[in-house]
């Protein structure tokens, strides 16, 4: 009774203040959301995962950008043009963009940024294809010129969009960029200014930059702020929206079904794998042993257990049903113990224990995962060894290619399907989490290089699905499911919130895309007033 | 005079309040013992009480209790009655294993340290001191970090950090009785070091051994609920303080009365576990060693 009635007053309070807070408060001072840690500082290198370049994308910027459209919008670049053997983008830059510091952005800042990234491999950000790249040059005062070493079909949606750029005149004598956390490694010529940061509480704080070149940001300021239950922070006012991965009831969305509360929902485009690695001298060389493994691991129980059934259950050909390349006719191993062990048998598995390495930070909900995925494996007399780690050895652990089965998530999975050629090619270059390690097909090789140059929907359509086939039979991974997600905000705060289509910054499936708080619109590069 | 007055106005309530707890300390150990009786036949009996397989996934996700789970099933569908009386196991058999090792541990040393006395005696209370200066917590969960969430592991970190405490105990104890004449006369005659340990020491240390194991047994219990709390747990072993992070992962999980059948269950689990052996310790203490020389 009296939590209601402390409710009552919370829903008064907030009646009275957001009638007047709509009236006084445009634009948005203050938009406090949730925060957390290991996102890392927010300087071009020194960010982890698609939280993390969140942060660093409020800071810098790319030489296009998107909007809720999904559509490739100016950014720093006002124009692009392709040239006709496909190979050289010509970007042509903005006027009179300032540095945070007052210097002037040019020509050379964006030249040195992709020649940095191309002299240190394996720093710019994982959804960037910095590998196709060739060559850098400045053609005239305010034009970049960038040679591919092939056509690339989405190099706009996967690289110009993603690459951070940053400024020569700070950058040029770093050696180690990652560790590099001076004050100035936080200068860009973004909307905000980064104030203050800790990694460890998981608090970042950004501040408009009234110099913008779009102009002074709708959101004033920025707060990541730690929070311990969501659904609380937002109902006491703490944060003015939150965001979620699966594993949604109806019943945390309840409180939230009436004004001054709004939730928006997207389809899947995170998912949870069983990685195996192939590089290990384990009984998972044999396909039959991945096959039988698919058998065993209950999907639908995932789905509803893990998800409450908000998002789907794994495709075996990687994509999800969110991604418009997405096969639905991939081979599908139905949840079959008979089958598995059968299976099993043939390819004369004799009970060595296999390494299941996963995290426990909870923000991957892994040994949920983990429980439900040896129940199965435990029924067909696959026996685990569990090697549990944070998420920062996890994530280590997956580019060093130690461990045997990894549990890992990650998003980014509606944005271009030449993720898969990232992930599944012999000669990707890419290391981390998305690689599947060990694994070699020629035929899939030969359709993963054959359709980044295929500019014909149709025909990359085609070679796109022809992949996702050859992946069902091959097992290399094991996708287990995809989350739903959801964003519950206060409109009066702030009412702008969008999935962006495909996901920003390469594919990143947040509702964090910086344009809706620089401009307080859903399209277009104006700012509301 | 009036310093003289001040002084009985002080003591008095203090008196009479050490009185009255002498006097319920009969109920209080009688409430240990039971308490902790209850649990350890949960433990033990546990396969036979428990109406499911806490591991299988019996029922819908976040079943409400009724006639089929009587304190609802958590975010997987298990039962979360039958986890609770699994999990009575984990942090016994952490409590007994940690206050074993405790116990040996600080017999090892301080009575080593104790009985040669000398250089040797030094060297080892200075690493107990570096032990005791340590912060334990932070300690645990670096080490628990480092070697892998392991039950064992965790169970044998907390005996290293708690037997400093008890070996000093022990120590000042073996040095009382290494004086005394009956220990000098029984060397004369040539007795062996483990002879007059055994013959002339144990019994004298035995009050403060019992004491001291009940006192760690608690110490570890508390531990292992907040470590498993903190997600540093061994994650395959379900623990109340793991029941308890689960629920709290639930996001909104206080907005509805789900808190009362899958929240308080193992929180009072924890909190009664730890009163019957602080109750029970309070006993043994009093019982064994009324003087109240020990710690």
């Amino acid at each position: 009774m009296v939590k209601f009635r402390h409710f009552r007053f919370i829903l008064l309070m907030a009646l009275v203040f957001g009638l007047f807070g709509t009236a006084l408060a445009q634009p948005v001072d203050v938009l406090r959301l949730p925060g957390g840690g290991y996102w890392g500082h927010p300087s071009p290198f020194g960010f982890n995962r698609g939280p993390g370049y969140m942060h660093a994308s409020l800071v810098f910027d790319t030489l296009v950008w998107r909007d809720e459209s999904g559509q490739t919008i100016p950014w720093l670049a006002t124009a692009w043009s392709l040239s006709d053997d496909q190979l050289t983008w010509t970007f042509t830059l903005r006027e009179g963009v300032r540095w945070q510091d007052g210097q002037p952005f040019t020509a050379d800042d964006v030249v040195f940024s992709i020649q940095y990234y191309l002299d240190h491999p394996g720093t710019a950000w994982f959804m960037a294809q910095v590998d196709q790249i060739a060559s850098v040059a400045s053609a005239s005062d305010n034009q970049v010129a960038i040679t591919l070493k092939r056509p690339f079909a989405p190099f706009l949606q996967t690289t110009a969009e993603s690459l951070l750029i940053f400024p020569r005149h700070i950058w040029q004598g770093v050696d180690d960029p990652r560790a590099y956390v001076e004050p100035d490694a936080f200068i860009g010529s973004g909307a905000y200014r980064m104030v203050e940061y800790s990694e460890a509480e998981g608090t970042y704080l950004f501040e408009a930059n009234p110099d913008f070149f779009l102009g002074e940001p709708y959101v004033r300021r920025i707060e990541f702020v730690p929070t311990s239950d969501n659904i609380l922070a937002l109902l006491n006012g703490d944060v003015a929206a939150f965001d979620q991965f699966g594993g949604v009831t109806d019943e945390m969305l309840a409180p939230f079904q009436s004004a001054p509360y709004q939730v928006r929902t997207a389809p899947g485009e995170w998912g949870m794998f069983l990685f195996f690695n192939l590089e290990a001298d384990t009984p998972l060389r044999d396909v039959r042993v991945r096959q039988a493994i698919a058998h065993a691991v209950d999907r639908g129980a995932l789905r509803e257990r893990i998800l409450f059934n908000f998002g789907d259950v794994g495709s075996m050909g990687f994509l999800p049903p969110a991604n418009p390349f997405y096969n639905p006719d991939v081979a599908d191993y139905a949840y079959d113990l008979d089958r598995a062990r059968a299976l099993l048998a043939e390819a004369g598995y004799d009970g060595t224990p296999i390494k299941l390495s996963y995290s426990t930070d909870w923000i991957m909900a892994s040994p949920r995962v983990v429980e439900i995925v040896e129940s199965g494996l435990s029924e067909i007399g696959i026996s685990l060894e569990h090697v549990v780690m944070d998420q920062a050895a996890i994530d280590a652990a997956a580019v060093e290619g130690n461990y045997e089965i990894g549990i890992f998530g990650f998003g980014g999975l509606g944005g271009d399907p030449d993720q898969l050629r990232r992930g599944f090619a012999t000669d990707s270059p890419t290391r981390g989490f998305s690689r599947a390690l060990g694994y070699s097909n020629p035929d899939f090789d030969a359709l993963a290089n054959a359709q980044i140059s295929l500019t014909d929907p149709a025909e990359r359509r085609d070679a796109i699905y022809k992949m996702q086939d050859i992946l069902a039979q091959d097992l290399p991974v094991l996708p287990l499911y995809y989350t739903a997600r959801v964003v519950v905000f206060n409109a009066e705060v702030f009412d702008n919130w969008y999935y962006t289509p495909g996901g920003w910054g390469g594919g990143i499936p947040m509702p964090y895309n910086k344009h809706q708080f620089i401009t307080g619109l859903p399209t277009g590069l104006s700012i509301r007033q | 005079m009036r310093s003289n007055f001040l002084k009985a106005q002080t003591q008095l309530p203090e008196r009479t309040f050490v009185r009255e707890a002498r006097r319920a300390s009969g109920t209080e150990g009688l409430i240990g013992v039971s308490l902790l009786a209850v649990f350890v036949t949960a433990a033990l009996f546990a396969p036979l009480l428990a109406p499911y397989d806490p591991a299988a996934f019996v029922g819908r996700p976040l079943e409400r209790p009724g006639a089929a789970f009587l304190l609802g099933t958590n975010d997987v569908g298990q039962d979360i009655l039958s986890e609770l009386l699994f999990g009575a196991r984990v942090s016994l058999v952490v409590a007994v294993g940690a206050a074993v090792g405790t116990v040996l541990l600080g017999l090892l040393v301080g009575g080593v340290a104790g009985y040669l006395g000398g250089w040797v005696d030094a060297a080892l209370m200075r690493g107990v001191d570096v032990l005791l200066a340590l912060p334990q917590l932070p300690l645990i969960i670096l080490i628990t970090t480092l070697t892998g969430a392991g039950l064992a592991q965790m169970t044998l970190t907390m005996a290293l950090l708690f037997s400093p405490g008890m070996a000093r105990i022990i120590r000042a104890q073996m040095f009382n009785q290494r004086g005394r004449a009956y220990v000098k006369i029984a060397q004369r005659f040539g007795a062996s070091p483990l002879y007059i340990f055994r013959r002339h020491m144990l019994p004298h240390l035995a009050p403060l051994l019992i004491v001291g194991l009940v006192t760690a047994a608690g110490r570890a219990a508390a531990m292992e609920a907040g470590l498993a709390f903190l997600g540093l747990g061994d994650p395959s072993a379900k623990s109340w303080g793991l029941m308890m992070r689960y629920a709290l992962n639930l996001p909104g999980l206080l907005l509805t009365d789900r808190w009362l059948w899958w929240l308080l269950p193992p929180g009072l689990c924890i909190t009664l576990l730890i009163l019957a052996l602080t109750f029970t310790g309070m006993r043994l203490e009093k019982r064994l060693n009324p003087g109240g020389q020990s710690s």
